[in-house]
């Protein structure tokens, strides 16, 4: 029998009220790996990091290195989540609110003990957040309030991390920055990322594999380059595309008729 | 090594010097209510009075027979019952703010008020609030009023684990309607309006320690259950999605959270009538001068609600000594322009 998956989907599908977002995905990460789903608005990308997390009901299963989710706080040891958008509490200091992160350890009701602080301490040198932590979050600029919401995630000790579109709202720089520092804790902690990426050509970049769903379920799935395919990209987005071939991944750009 | 480690907030020498203060603070309050009114006492022999009555010390206060016993019989039962009432309804207040993560909130939002009020109506001009039976069944029928809203609120609310702002929405609903009810009960009695008004303002006169006895629990339940739930009312301002990928299951604890607050509230506005504003003013408030944080929002509000009521009453009965003012006139007379005051001063965004 091979090694224990990280994250494990067996016929999974989502329903809102009534309507199939997706059904039948079936998708292995191992330890460690990095994986991608990609796909158009409204393909359900959100709702499958939804249904790992536990959040909303789902059809199939979900399996975390073997484990189904049972309760909330168990979970959230296993299985750390950054959000698309961060509802970021008014007046919330960086320390109060990277702290919340421990309460799969310490428990709900319970008391912060020195390993909490000290896990916490770790992180804001790593993640050099040391010059924030009495700064309310909510003062911060994209770009440091996206590391803090990590430094929140990262503070689960959870060994497979959840990324929605982690780079939305942030500029080239600070996109680049993020994802090189996820790959960088995913290589030193051994973290397995799960992720959703809307820029086709950085997904390429940051991941070792990736999924496209579209029209309700895994259109394709493998490396990059045999996903993101002139068709696929026409046939699932909608987009007239070129795709330039990059030794760290394909390039994809709009195809235009521009000016001429 | 006493040093915080580094990257963490030296908060717990803020959190402790900021209990000391409103301990204190809740201390001089309970002091003042016993010491002025009508009759005005020394505050050091009051506050001997107060030690003596420790069991196991024995102190000589000084006051005479007849101040002994407004101190004990006539002061301290009234000073106790507003304390009680002001930190449940404060600390109520606070934890619906966390439940709903809205401002505004207050137990009165899921028609506590409302239902407590038409329970009261009903008692009064029935003719059952004569006190001709064992107990008074004004409080009774307030109570009974308050539950039946909350529940109401919560069954068209929450019919399928709808969002917290359909509770909300339902709460208003419930609450409209029942004070409709409550106007047609009344309009059918006038002779009744000018008792069932002067319940409706608030009061905490009382004539014994029934009252207080009788709020104890409930002021207890709410202030323990309340206490261990700080840190899943910190965990909720994330919002449900996020708590609950951090550990918590947030419909149970909002279901605990209302519940418990809204029994105390319940419990409260059955022996005081509805004082408004101090589930509002007195947790921002504290959200200004310390923070956020519910570790401290909770526990300060216990004190610093039932500090703000027993001073409240104070001005009540002595300002147009000898009369009376309703103490839901005082707290938010004295209560709305302190506010503003904070609120202008303060350099913390809250919410």
């Amino acid at each position: 029998m091979s090694q224990l998956n990280a994250v494990s989907l067996r016929n999974l599908g989502v329903s809102f009220a009534g309507h199939q977002v997706f059904s039948d995905v079936d998708l292995d990460v191992a330890d460690g790996e990095w994986v991608n789903i990609v796909g158009p608005n409204g393909a359900g990308k959100t709702s499958l990091l939804r249904a790992v997390l536990g959040t909303i009901e789902f059809q199939g299963e979900v399996h975390v290195f073997g484990a189904r989710r049972e309760r909330a706080l168990e979970w959230a040891s296993r299985v750390a989540y950054v959000p698309q958008t961060p509802v970021i509490p008014t007046g919330i200091t960086v320390g109060a609110y990277v702290l919340l992160g421990r309460s799969a350890h310490r428990g709900v009701f319970g008391k912060e003990r020195a390993v909490d602080q000290q896990v916490v301490a770790d992180l804001f040198e790593r993640l050099k957040l040391g010059e924030f932590m009495d700064r309310t979050v909510d003062s911060l600029s994209g770009g440091e309030r996206q590391r803090v919401v990590l430094a929140r995630a990262l503070a689960q000790q959870a060994r497979v991390l959840i990324l929605d579109e982690p780079t939305t709202a942030l500029d080239l720089g600070h996109q680049q920055q993020v994802l090189e520092l996820v790959d960088a804790l995913r290589v030193s902690d051994g973290l397995t990322v799960l992720a959703t990426l809307h820029d086709l050509t950085l997904a390429a970049r940051y991941g070792d594999r990736m999924l496209l769903l579209a029209d309700g379920g895994v259109q394709a799935e493998g490396p990059a380059a045999d996903v993101l395919t002139v068709t696929n990209i026409a046939r699932y987005f909608g987009a007239d595309v070129r795709i330039i071939d990059d030794e760290a991944g394909p390039i994809i750009v709009p195809a235009t008729t521009f000016g001429r | 090594m006493t040093e915080p480690a580094p990257g963490l907030p030296a908060s717990a020498n803020l959190s402790r010097r900021a209990l000391l203060l409103a301990v204190g603070f809740s201390l001089i309050a309970v002091l003042a209510g016993l010491a002025f009114g009508p009759v005005s006492l020394p505050i050091l022999d009051v506050a001997r009075e107060l030690l003596d009555m420790i069991p196991g010390v024995h102190i000589e206060s000084g006051l005479s027979g007849t101040a002994t016993a407004i101190v004990r019989e006539i002061r301290l039962p009234r000073v106790v019952l507003g304390f009680l009432v002001g930190g449940t309804l404060s600390v109520g207040g606070a934890a619906y703010q966390g439940a709903f993560r809205n401002p505004l909130a207050d137990p009165y939002l899921l028609g506590v008020a409302a239902g407590a009020g038409l329970g009261a109506t009903v008692a009064i001009t029935s003719n059952l609030g004569d006190g001709a039976g064992f107990i008074d069944p004004v409080p009774l029928a307030a109570f009974a009023g308050a539950l039946i809203a909350v529940v109401l609120s919560y069954a068209a609310g929450s019919a399928g684990g709808r969002s917290a702002a359909s509770l909300i929405l339902a709460g208003v609903a419930v609450a409209s309607f029942l004070t409709a009810v409550q106007t047609f009960v009344l309009q059918a009695n006038s002779d009744a309006f000018r008792e069932v008004y002067s319940w409706i303002l608030g009061r905490v006169a009382t004539s014994g320690w029934s009252e207080p006895v009788l709020l104890l629990p409930y002021f207890l339940l709410t202030v323990v259950v309340l206490m261990r739930y700080r840190n899943a009312l910190d965990l909720l301002a994330v919002g449900d999605e996020e708590a609950e990928s951090l550990g918590l299951e947030p419909r149970k604890v909002r279901l605990i959270v209302v519940v418990v607050a809204s029994l105390g509230a319940a419990a409260a506005v059955s022996v005081s009538g509805l004082i408004g504003f101090v589930g509002i003013i007195v947790p921002h408030t504290i959200r200004l001068l310390v923070g956020v944080s519910y570790r401290l929002v909770v526990p300060l509000s216990v004190l610093l609600g039932g500090a703000f009521m027993v001073l409240a009453d104070l001005a009540a009965r002595t300002v147009v000594d000898p009369a009376e003012l309703p103490i839901g006139v005082v707290t938010a007379v004295l209560g709305a322009p302190f506010f503003v005051l904070v609120l202008r001063s303060s350099r913390r965004e809250v919410w």
